[in-house]
C-alpha cells in the first residue's frame, strides 16, 4: 500500500481549445474539452498508481464543496481517502491547452489557509497510517499557515517506522529538507531554475547537484531531475544515468513528472534492476505526454514505449 | 453471492480515542457524516460515534428520568451540557459494541443488520483496521445495479 500526501490539493479545471484568445468569448464546439478532475502532484501519482494497479491511500487537506468533489472523485477511481477536512475549500487550478497554438496557459489559485490544531489532526492521522503503508510520496506545495518544517516532521514519523520517502516539490520545498534524507528527491524544477541556493540547468550541472547530495546524505538513495524530458537524469549510489525519449510528439505536459513517479514507484516495487526501474518511469511520463489526459489511460503504453527509451550509464 | 467488498465506501478518516469531543464533531460537520469511527494509536478500530451517541451524553441525567423531554424547561439545558463534554475525550462517547462487517460479508448480511441496528453506516474492517464504510446508500445501489441481495 502507498500512502500520498497532498497538503495543497486541487480541483484541476482543464479546457482543450481549438486557438485559444484573450477578450473573447470561447464556446465549447465538439472538438473541444473541458474536465473537472481531481489534481495536485500527489493527487495526481494516486491516480496513476491506481490505473498501474497499486493500491493508494491519498491524504492530505480538503474542504469544502470542491474538497468533497476531490474526495468522491479520488472514490471512484477505486483510491481510499482520508483527508483531513478544513473550514476553508479546495483551491481550483485552472488549465488552458490550446492545441492550435500548441500552448499551455496555467492559473494556480493559492488554496484555503489551515488553522493549527487541523494540522495536529492530521499529523496524528498520518502517523496512524504510516502503519499500513509501505511507501510514502510528499509532493507538492505547502497551503497557508502551515510550517514548512512539516514535511521535516513527516519524513523523520516514516523513516521511524522504517518508510521510505519520495519526495517532489519546489526547489524551495526541497531545499531545507535534503538533510533529513528523502529516500528519492525530484525537484519541480519547471518554473524555478534554482536549486541548492544556486542557478542550476544542463546535465552536468544536475549530475553535479545530485552527486553532492548523495555524498552528502547516506539515507538519501535517488536524485531525479525529470523537468528536461529530452534529457531525464537520475543520480544513484552506485551511477548515475541519462534517460533519453525518442521520436517525442508532446501533446499535453500536464502531470507529466506525477506519470513518471507513479511509473517509478510501480517498477520499485517489482524490485526491478535500476535501470529497468528508470527506464519504465521514463516510458511511463513519455506515454503521459503524448495523450491528452493529464494521467495515463493506457499501461500497456507504457510496455510499449520501454523501447523507445535509451538509458545513458555514467559512472 | 454479492459481498461487502465490491461496495465499501473507501473513506478511512477516523478519530482517534484521545481526540477532543469538540473535534469529533467537527470533524462530522465537514465531512458531513453521521457516525465516525474511532481509532486507537495504531490505527486499530474500537468503536463508533454517532450523533445520536453525543446526544444521548448531553442529556443530563436528571432529565433521562423522566423519559419525555416535552418536560424540559429549556433546550438550554442540553446545549448547556454539551458544551461543557466539548473537551471530554472521544473514547467517552465511544459505541464499542457499534455493528461492523468485513469485507467477506455478504450484503444481505450487512443490510439486515444495518435495518434492525438502526444505523446509518457500518465500519468495514480487515482484522482490527478500518477499510471504509457501507451506507444505507450502497445497500440500496445493489438494486441499481439489477441484482438482488441473495
Amino acid at each position: 500500500m502507498i500512502l500520498t500526501v497532498t497538503l495543497n490539493p486541487a480541483i484541476d479545471k482543464i479546457l482543450i481549445l481549438n486557438g485559444f484568445e484573450i477578450h473573447k468569448l470561447h464556446r465549447l464546439d465538439s472538438r473541444e474539452m473541458s474536465m473537472t478532475v481531481p489534481g495536485g502532484k500527489g493527487v495526481n501519482i494516486a491516480l496513476n498508481l491506481k490505473i498501474l494497479g497499486d493500491d493508494t491511500i491519498a491524504t492530505g487537506f480538503a474542504g469544502g464543496h470542491e474538497g468533497h468533489l476531490l474526495c468522491d472523485s479520488l472514490r471512484q477511481n477505486g483510491i481510499t481517502t482520508s483527508f483531513i477536512f478544513t473550514e476553508g475549500s479546495t483551491r481550483t487550478n485552472t488549465s488552458i491547452l490550446d492545441v492550435q497554438h500548441e500552448t499551455l496557459t496555467e492559473i494556480n489559485d493559492f488554496g484555503q489557509e489551515i488553522p493549527e490544531d487541523d494540522l495536529v489532526f492530521l499529523l496524528e492521522s498520518y502517523e496512524r497510517l504510516l502503519n499500513r503503508v509501505d511507501l510514502v510520496v510528499l509532493a507538492g506545495s505547502l497551503p497557508k499557515g502551515v510550517i514548512e518544517d512539516v514535511y521535516r516532521q513527516m519524513i523523520i514519523m516514516a523513516q521511524g517506522h522504517g518508510i521510505k520517502v519520495i519526495l517532489h516539490a519546489a526547489p524551495k520545498y526541497i531545499d531545507p529538507l535534503i538533510d533529513s534524507g528523502p529516500f528519492l528527491i525530484n525537484p519541480d524544477m519547471r518554473s524555478y531554475h534554482q536549486f541548492m541556493g544556486r542557478p542550476l540547468d544542463g546535465i552536468d550541472a544536475f549530475l553535479q547537484a545530485g552527486r553532492e547530495i548523495i555524498a552528502y546524505q547516506k539515507e538519501t538513495e535517488f536524485v531525479i531531475f525529470t523537468h528536461r524530458i529530452e534529457n531525464v537524469v537520475a543520480v544513484t549510489r552506485k551511477q548515475s544515468y541519462i534517460l533519453r525519449p525518442r521520436d517525442l510528439k508532446i501533446i499535453n505536459m500536464l502531470g507529466y513528472a506525477d506519470a513518471y513517479l507513479a511509473g517509478f514507484i510501480h517498477a520499485y516495487l517489482q524490485n526491478l534492476p535500476t535501470a529497468d526501474v528508470l527506464k519504465y518511469a521514463s516510458a511511463a511520463g513519455l506515454t503521459n505526454i503524448e495523450v491528452l489526459y493529464k494521467e495515463i489511460r493506457n499501461p500497456e503504453q507504457i510496455t510499449a514505449n520501454l523501447e523507445r527509451i535509451d538509458v545513458e550509464e555514467v559512472s | 453471492m454479492i459481498k461487502v467488498r465490491d461496495y465499501i465506501y473507501k473513506d478511512i478518516l477516523s478519530v482517534n480515542e484521545n481526540s477532543d469531543l469538540r473535534r469529533v464533531i467537527i470533524t462530522m460537520k465537514r465531512h458531513r457524516v453521521c457516525a465516525i469511527p474511532v481509532v486507537n494509536q495504531l490505527g486499530e478500530y474500537v468503536g463508533c460515534i454517532s450523533e445520536q451517541d453525543i446526544l444521548n451524553a448531553s442529556v443530563p441525567q436528571y432529565m433521562k428520568s423522566m423519559y419525555n423531554t416535552s418536560f424540559m424547561a429549556d433546550i438550554d439545558h442540553i446545549i448547556g451540557h454539551l458544551h461543557d463534554l466539548l473537551e471530554e475525550k472521544a473514547i467517552k462517547f465511544t459505541d464499542s459494541g457499534y455493528p461492523t462487517v468485513t469485507p467477506n460479508d455478504s450484503m444481505s448480511y450487512a443490510a439486515d443488520l444495518l435495518f434492525r441496528s438502526k444505523k446509518t453506516a457500518l465500519p468495514v474492517l480487515e482484522g482490527k483496521m478500518l477499510i471504509g464504510l457501507l451506507t444505507r446508500i450502497e445497500i440500496l445501489t445493489v438494486s441499481l445495479n439489477g441484482n438482488k441481495l441473495s
